[in-house]
């Protein structure tokens, strides 16, 4: 019996192509809007590398509304494959395939076409080159790292401020001493070791709620955990960041 | 007034059971999630054998099985009001029936009903099985208290309006019931309950708050316990079951999180046992567990053989096995099937379990106290220590020994 339980992207998935627009609708805008500022800053770069030097201010974010609006309209969300289980890839995939047709489109002045986005590029590296996809992906990998921690954070500081306080304190100095957290936390030196410990506990509970929301199944989640390990390395501590990869046995 | 019957014949003879305060107690063996005494071991016990009805009018108790007897001073009888002083008998069982008075905390309604809105609440402090703790703060006086609070489960009944709110009103009654006789407990090395509430479906719990953290933390943050802290903390524990066994209390869900140790300004520790209550309002499933967040995860490597096998079956021996289980992890960082997860629950059901010798994770740990630990978690009831006493003593004369061993 599969213990992974409904998320938003999964519910997104199920409601696909169902009687329920509405709930269709209100869920993917819920998912889609949390996410907007990154997906525009990533078409921004896609277009940019395919050629649009001089891209105006608005056309990453038409891109970006186009996409949704056809999820919405067009019911190809149904027809992506289920095997990308992660919103993650889901969404630089498909908002890669938008920004190259945005940018053929643009180059020949013609207008969008009615059906949903093309399928017979798949690949950012086969629109834009191997080293610019790459790079194009890391960034998208990077900032959508950071958005998960201010997400997650975000929710921290909703259960306990001093927690969030923690996190915080910890990816600004790593190494800050006893003392200073001791401060910032406003308790006695003493107690910094369980007031971190509990931080960086609830944090970790707070992260991978966010990461799950985003995939399909247990092992998509898995994948995404190993995924986002380096780029989570970079931005945390390094005992934050081994408490996420701790031992999941923990009462 | 309380009900209580002392069990002299069958399978669980030397039991003693004790219903709090008037109401309506079913009878029967284990399986029926309504049946407020259950005793697993008489297969000759119907799952709702009898039903007891005890009011200010008095007591009354009648046969809800067509097959099924019910016995009493030795005369057979569909339903019949009980005296004190009446032998009952019910499948192989035979019980002496008494009526007490009633525990102090009920008598004196000693645990106030607050309200949540009498406290302004702070941080999170964590996430239970149970439900969230946090740091509070009582306006009226300032006291800083922990409050907890949770939901009743009653996922059982669907969505049927009707039954969820009779499914509720019979939940909440439980966990007051229970919370109420848990707050007899006054005891150096327990956490003290100052108050109740209920806010909607949602109950709380007022507790003094424990500067400091659990023994899980403790071990997570610092290692393993040296054997000063190991001793200091294991006899807190020990006494602090006695002293509410000697009330009929069995707490069922001793732990590593569920023992506090407080830390005073100058660093001295004082460990308290907390959540007494709960552990049963839990395997009543009055409480959600919140699986969601991964939280109770892993409360089960603590409990019991007997305990898994039958969530509502309790007795002294539950908590003797999940004292020495809290011990072995405050000794190892591990529990106390150490790496073995594999084969962890086919021991479990078998009734054997597979120890992993104490001194074969921690050779630290002198050989006479690993012994006793190793007792304390045999995982048959008749090869265990009887009481919690008894273990304290153990431990007292392995650490005597020890002492005795480093003087000459």
């Amino acid at each position: 019996m599969s213990l992974w339980k409904p998320t938003q992207w999964t519910m997104i998935q199920g409601l696909a192509n169902r009687e329920d627009p509405e709930a269709y609708r209100r869920a993917w805008e819920h998912l889609f809007e949390r996410y907007r500022v990154l997906f525009v800053r990533y078409a921004g770069w896609c277009l940019r590398r395919m050629g649009g030097q001089t891209l105006a201010a608005n056309e990453a974010e038409e891109v970006v509304d186009a996409f949704l609006a056809d999820c919405l309209e067009k019911d190809w969300l149904s027809r992506a494959r289920r095997d990308k289980g992660q919103f993650r890839t889901f969404a630089r995939t498909v908002l890669a395939r938008y920004a190259r047709d945005w940018m053929d489109r643009r180059k020949a002045k013609k207008r969008m076409p009615e059906s949903g986005p093309p399928a017979h590029v798949d690949d950012l590296a086969a629109m834009v080159g191997a080293a610019e996809a790459e790079s194009i992906e890391e960034e998208m990998d990077r900032e959508w790292t950071e958005h998960l921690i201010a997400l997650a954070l975000a929710a921290t500081r909703g259960r306990s401020r001093k927690n969030a306080i923690a996190i915080e304190a910890l990816m600004a100095t790593p190494d800050a001493d006893r003392a200073v957290l001791a401060a910032k936390l406003e308790v006695q030196e003493r107690q910094v070791p369980v007031n971190l410990h509990r931080a960086r506990r609830m944090f970790a509970e707070e992260l991978w709620e966010q990461v799950k929301e985003t995939c399909s199944t247990s092992d998509d989640f898995l994948q995404e955990r190993s995924a986002l390990r380096p780029w989570l390395e970079h931005y945390l501590d390094p005992e934050t960041s081994r408490s996420l990869y701790g031992d999941p046995t923990e009462t | 007034m309380d009900l209580v019957f002392d069990l002299t014949e069958g399978p669980d003879i030397g039991r003693r059971l004790r219903f709090v305060g008037h109401g309506t107690y079913v009878l029967g063996r284990a399986g029926d999630p309504d049946a407020d005494l259950q005793l697993p071991t008489d297969a000759r016990m119907s799952r709702r054998h009898a039903e007891v009805d005890f009011g200010p009018e008095g007591c009354h108790i009648r046969l809800l099985t067509g097959t099924g007897s019910l016995e009493i001073d030795g005369q057979r009888v569909e339903a019949a009001p009980l005296r004190s002083g009446s032998v009952l008998r019910m499948g192989a069982t035979s019980m002496t029936v008494r009526f007490t008075e009633a525990s102090p905390a009920v008598r004196e309604n000693a645990l106030p009903r607050r309200r949540l809105e009498a406290f302004e609440l702070e941080d999170e402090l964590g996430r239970g099985a149970m439900g969230c703790v946090y740091a509070a703060r009582d306006r009226a006086t300032g006291e800083a208290v922990a409050i907890k609070r949770f939901e009743p489960d009653l996922s059982w009944a669907g969505e049927d309006a009707d039954l969820r709110t009779s499914a509720n009103e019979r939940a909440v009654g439980y966990f007051l019931r229970e919370m109420e006789l848990s707050a007899v407990l006054e005891h150096p090395h327990i956490v003290r309950t100052l108050g109740i509430g209920r806010e909607k479906e949602e109950l709380f719990l007022v507790m003094e708050r424990i500067e400091g953290c659990t023994l899980m933390e403790r071990v997570r943050i610092h290692g393993v316990l040296d054997m000063p802290l190991l001793l200091k903390v294991a006899r807190a524990l020990l006494d602090a079951l006695t002293y509410a066994h000697a009330k009929g209390i069995i707490h069922r869900d001793v732990c590593p999180s569920n023992l506090l140790l407080a830390e005073d300004p100058e660093g001295r520790i004082t460990p308290k046992l907390g959540d007494f209550g709960i552990g049963k309002s839990m395997a009543a499933g009055v409480s959600a567990a919140l699986t969601r967040t991964g939280e109770a995860r892993g409360k089960e490597h603590f409990m019991a053989p007997e305990c898994l096998r039958d969530a509502k079956r309790a007795t002294e021996a539950v908590d003797v096995f999940s004292a020495g289980a809290t011990l072995y992890y405050a000794l190892t960082g591990k529990p106390w099937f150490g790496d073995n997860r594999k084969h962890r629950w086919a021991d479990l059901a078998r009734g054997t379990g597979l120890l992993a010798p104490l001194r074969e994770v921690n050779p630290d740990v002198p050989e006479a106290i690993a012994a006793v630990i190793e007792k304390a978690l045999a995982p048959r009831i008749e090869d265990r220590y009887t009481s919690a006493r008894e273990v304290r003593d153990a431990l007292d004369a392995a650490a005597a020994a020890l002492a005795g061993a480093d003087d000459k």
